[in-house]
């Protein structure tokens, strides 16, 4: 592998990390507060890039001109709009069930991730829709191109998970967040609002998920109703990676995962593993069961003890 | 209480003569369709399924079938080979059904074939390209595209007189297009190419970087790719995005509107095969496109000329057995199929032995500002 | 009297049912749908259905004898209407209802949610299909396969349930989902065995002695189709596994089970071997799978890795739940309503994975303990909400 090539995977890999970083909080938010992987959390993902579109479109047809102006509409109405989403599957498909066992809990957040898929799917298209790039073009430093999209996300990932840190450790309701995670009857005794704080907290994670829904279809090209499975799996393995329940180990399991799967597959395929690229996904997996069995508080997580 | 009874009966009666209406009317043969039309393969499935409605539609509006009304019976396999196999027995559970128009994927194509063979009913598909398919020996089993093995060995010599050497592959995993980059990638030497690399994406990836970088670093000449239309957009449009300006070339896979739409400004200059002489070189496949697009409002994409001339083929075997026997005798029609020598939309069609087409005929076009634009026809023709 | 009573109904039933898969339109099928749904909650209404269950837990032999009737005319009634195709529907339904046993192990027994069961019948189907690849004439041996495939399957839940199963339920699901797709990208991938994204076509059917699966069964004037092969052989696997998974539940290790589901520090603390009884949960509904993986190959022939996607577990998981999760009539009654029904409702194709998302948030929501609630299940239900 020449070093131009090292480069430009290394920020192909940091761009991917990202990306995961941002839907691996929801994961790991929702999971440090009720304990429940929420399934659905890659369809959000992927509503969200539907609405950035539909944002896009709609902008486009009122003739609003400025890339940044439009761009930070589409951000601000999806995210605004996903969260909602992210509300409402909690008060569907969650909420008349918490105190059910947690396997029913997990069918229901099933059944609202093949709901969401397929409702993308019928209302709008099965094909892929492209996506407008009205980002074009980069820099080219030695042959390594880094284009204007990727340090977008780059900024705005750093960004954004910047402020969710101030937001969790800083804020009235992030310490009532804390406070729930940590006991959720005794956070309720302190006189919590308990599905207040549950809601804000799907809320927060959907709009940082629909952030990176604009972000893959800006950058990608082009958005699908199926885009969400995959990208949900491997962010949650990139949630299990940094420790579930940390906000900080999520963004970093993201990173660690994005340089995974492009590095890590690079290098095998330049040591003559020719079949590399076809086991990529593999990774995600791999690294996800053996975090489990290794070490399963994660890269920056606490010890979970089995509160009885 | 009694209510529910009368209701029940007064259904039960009404299912019956609806029942025995049907075959009262007047002589009816059916048609059977087997195309996707849900699942990932729905838009090309439909597409197929309307030529195939036109073309039953014209027929019975020309009243030629020796008094018999056709039928369409249309089933959808959603790409599937589980569903593929249920809906062949749907099919073939109906003594109606004289003829099938059969699948769009090879793999529900494969195992549902038996089942034809098995009935003894004639089924041609004008999409399925795997080899495999006719080399089993089911003489009901006919197909009227080229296969892998033909647009294959058609693509290598012509990246060859492109003047491109190197060539890296890239196929989606899927049995069409991998079983087509390995065409490529056997051929490819054969004809003085160098093979720099064979990889595999995954359908439903949208992040092709990784593996792009790696072929920017061997310095190819060209890119080949085995697949649909979607992951060749993204695939496309990833390599301008990583300042690779190399050809691009693809199969029938990425012949169509939506590989442009997927690709954007990216497409500009790539090359796709598609198999069969170009559309607008013939007159009759004009006609039709209006005629479609009259009829649903659509443009044609990619397989609805080869549906609507698989139903014209199978429609005149029938209504020569017709002549020939008066009734729609299954058995004549195998017989009558391998005897075709029919010029429809797509060009001749006569089959060979295995009951593939004699017609090897494929074509390069390359995207001019957003539009196919015919390169050159090859063909393995004797 | 109870048994004409049971008999009658059953037949009553059965009839029902033949007409309701004979009629070809959606509309008649719909408007008869309705009807039937109507007349049946009418009759719960009067509570003669509720009779209908004390008079069978008095008598259950001859709700057994009239089944039995029932499912071996089936096939010649469809003959005698010229239908291959629904006895081939009623094979699938039964290889449906063979994963769904096996799944209700290891869900609604154990309490072990597995998304990647279909791994273990891609395992089943597989391994039959890789050795008829390479001795396509030892078609006997399909009955030699057919125990090997449950073993194998068996040892890979044993393997990748040893690791796992010291984590918490949710994990496990994703984990299992991990493995599921793992062993679909090796199926795609490891091409010199798997044949890849081709799949293997052409798998044969058994044969017993000179007996071919491939040809009809002749009774007398009549012939059977090729598929009722299928059929009468998926029922009877399907009943072994019904009754194996009967005997397992009331058995030391199903109580245990339950034990585990229920809390698993207190089963630990009680001497139940927590590890050991889960692996057995994990291997035993891994290696039906198995079994019903070596039938499908058989059945259609054709193995490909695109046949074992996630989408099909989530079927699967959907048959267990909307049947009543450790429930064994249940989710053989799941099983074969979400196998028939979308065939008769192919003009809903397109919604059909959208109604199935909304069923399973609606059930778990409404009806966690399924159409027909295990009893135990039902009742601690109840007690979960009632705290």
């Amino acid at each position: 592998m020449s070093p131009t090539a090292f480069f430009q995977q290394l920020v192909n890999g940091l761009t991917l990390g990202g990306m995961y970083a941002l839907v691996a909080l929801g994961y790991t938010m929702v999971y440090g507060i009720i304990q429940l992987i929420n399934f659905a959390h890659g369809e959000v993902f992927m509503v969200g890039a539907f609405l950035g579109l539909l944002a896009l479109s709609f902008a486009a047809q009122l003739g609003l001109e400025g890339v940044a102006f439009t761009l930070c509409l589409a951000f601000l109405v999806s995210m605004v709009l996903t969260s909602l989403v992210g509300m409402a599957i909690e008060h569907v498909a969650y909420r008349p069930l918490r105190q059910s066992p947690r396997i029913t809990l997990l069918l229901s957040a099933v059944g609202m991730s093949i709901f969401l898929q397929n409702l993308v799917m019928l209302i709008r298209s099965r094909d892929l829709q492209p996506f407008p790039r009205i980002i074009t073009g980069g820099v080219n430093i030695q042959g390594v191109i880094l284009d204007y999209i990727q340090i977008l996300i780059a900024v705005a990932s750093l960004v954004l998970m910047l402020a969710l840190d101030l937001f969790v450790n800083r804020t009235r309701l992030g310490q009532a967040m804390r406070a729930i995670a940590q006991d959720m009857e005794a956070a309720q005794m302190m006189g919590i609002d308990i599905s207040h704080v549950i809601r804000l907290t799907f809320m927060v994670g959907s709009g940082l998920a629909a952030a990176g829904g604009i972000m893959s279809g800006l950058y990608y090209g082009g958005i699908k109703f199926d885009m969400g499975f995959i990208v949900g799996i491997k962010a949650f393995s990139a949630a299990v990676l940094g420790g579930i329940g940390s906000i900080r180990g999520a963004m970093l399991g993201g990173f660690v995962l994005g340089l995974c799967e492009t590095l890590l597959v690079a290098f095998l395929s330049a040591a003559g593993v020719t079949e590399a690229f076809a086991y990529k996904d593999v990774i995600a997996f791999a690294i996800l069961i053996l975090v489990l069995i290794l070490k399963p508080s994660g890269l920056m997580g606490e010890r979970i003890v089995e509160k009885v | 209480m009694r209510r529910y009874f009368v209701l029940g009966l007064c259904f039960l009666v009404g299912g019956f003569f609806c029942a025995c209406q049907r075959g009262a009317q007047e002589k009816v043969l059916t048609l059977g369709a087997v195309v996707p039309l849900s699942g990932p393969a729905a838009a090309p499935g439909n597409e197929m399924n309307n030529a195939v409605l036109l073309a039953v539609d014209e027929w019975n509006a020309a009243n030629k079938m020796g008094g018999y009304r056709i039928a369409l019976e249309s089933k959808d396999d959603a790409s599937d080979p589980k569903q593929a196999v249920s809906a062949a027995h749907a099919l073939m559970s109906d003594s109606q059904v004289v003829a099938v128009v059969a699948h769009l994927n090879s793999g529900c194509f494969l195992p549902a074939s038996k089942i034809y063979h098995d009935a003894g009913v004639v089924a041609m598909s004008g999409a399925t390209t795997n080899p495999q398919i006719t080399l089993q020996g089911f003489p009901e089993i006919f197909r009227i595209c080229t296969t892998d093995l033909v647009q294959g060995e058609l693509t290598a010599p012509f990246i060859q007189q492109l003047g491109l050497k190197r060539i890296a592959i890239i196929h989606d995993k899927t049995q069409y297009g991998q079983g087509l980059a390995e065409v490529v990638r056997d051929a490819g030497p054969r004809s003085g190419s160098e093979i720099l690399s064979f990889d595999g994406i995954d359908i439903g990836d949208k992040d092709f970087r990784a593996l792009l970088t790696k072929i920017k670093d061997a310095h190819p000449d060209v890119i080949y790719f085995g697949g649909m239309y979607d992951e060749a957009g993204l695939l496309v449009k990833q390599m301008r995005d990583l300042g690779m300006q190399q050809q691009f070339i693809s199969d029938d896979g990425a012949f169509g509107q939506d590989f442009i739409d997927a690709g954007g400004d990216g497409t500009e200059g790539a090359i796709v095969s598609m198999v069969g002489a170009p559309l607008t070189d013939l007159k009759k496949a004009e006609d039709f496109m209006r005629k479609y697009e009259q009829r649903f409002g659509v443009k044609i994409q990619n397989y609805g000329p080869y549906a609507y001339d698989v139903a014209n083929i199978l429609l005149t075997a029938i209504s020569s057995v017709i002549e020939q026997k008066g009734v729609p005798d299954k058995k004549a029609l195998i017989e009558e199929a391998r005897k075709t020598e029919y010029d429809g939309v797509i060009g001749h069609t006569s089959f060979d032995e295995h009951g593939d087409t004699k017609n090897k005929v494929i074509t390069f076009y390359r995207v001019e500002k957003g539009k196919f634009t015919p390169v050159k026809t090859v063909s393995m023709n004797k | 009297m109870d048994v004409i009573y049971t008999i009658l109904l059953v037949f009553c039933g059965f009839a029902i049912i033949v007409i309701g898969l004979s009629l070809q339109h959606v509309g008649p099928f719909l408007v008869f749908l309705a009807f039937v749904t109507a007349g049946a909650i009418f009759l719960s209404r009067l509570g003669w259905l509720r009779n209908f269950r004390q008079i069978t837990n008095r008598n259950p032999r001859s709700l057994y004898f009239a089944l039995a009737l029932c499912i071996v005319a089936y096939p010649f009634i469809f003959t005698l209407l010229k239908s291959a195709y629904w006895i081939h529907v009623a094979a699938i339904a039964g290889i449906y209802a063979c994963l769904a046993l096996g799944l209700n192990i290891t869900v609604g027994f154990a309490g072990l949610l597995d998304l990647g069961y279909v791994a273990f019948y891609a395992i089943g189907a597989y391994s039959s299909a890789i050795f008829f690849r390479h001795y396509p004439d030892a078609r006997w041996m399909f009955w030699v396969i057919l125990p090997a495939a449950a073993l194998l399957a068996g040892i890979f839940g044993l393997l990748l349930g040893s690791p796992t199963l010291r984590l918490r339920g949710d994990y496990l699901a994703i984990v299992t989902l991990g493995f599921g797709q793992i062993v679909r990208i090796i199926a795609t991938n490891w091409e010199s065995v798997t044949n890849g994204p081709k799949g293997i076509a052409d798998i044969p059917g058994p044969t017993i002695g000179r007996y071919s699966f491939e040809t009809g069964i002749p009774v007398g004037s009549l012939v059977l189709p090729r598929v009722a092969n299928y059929y009468f052989l998926i029922v009877l696997l399907a009943l072994g596994i019904g009754v194996a998974a009967n005997r397992l539940n009331h058995s030391r290790i199903g109580r245990a089970w339950i034990a585990i589901r229920e809390d698993e520090l207190a089963a630990s603390c009680s001497g139940v071997n927590v590890t050991a009884i889960k692996l057995l949960a994990f291997a035993i509904g891994a290696s039906f799978a198995g079994i019903a993986g070596v039938v499908y190959s058989s059945l259609i022939g054709f193995v490909d890795p695109m046949s074992f996607t996630f989408m099909e577990s989530a079927m699967i998981v959907c048959m267990v739940v909307l049947g009543g999760m450790g429930s064994i009539p249940g989710v053989i009654v799941g099983a074969i309503v979400l196998a028939i029904l979308p065939e008769k409702l192919r003009e809903f194709e397109q919604i059909r994975m959208l109604l199935f998302g909304a069923a399973l948030i609606a059930m778990m929501a409404f009806r966690p303990e399924g159409l027909i609630p295990s009893k135990r299940r039902e009742q601690e239900l109840l007690e979960t909400t009632d705290e």
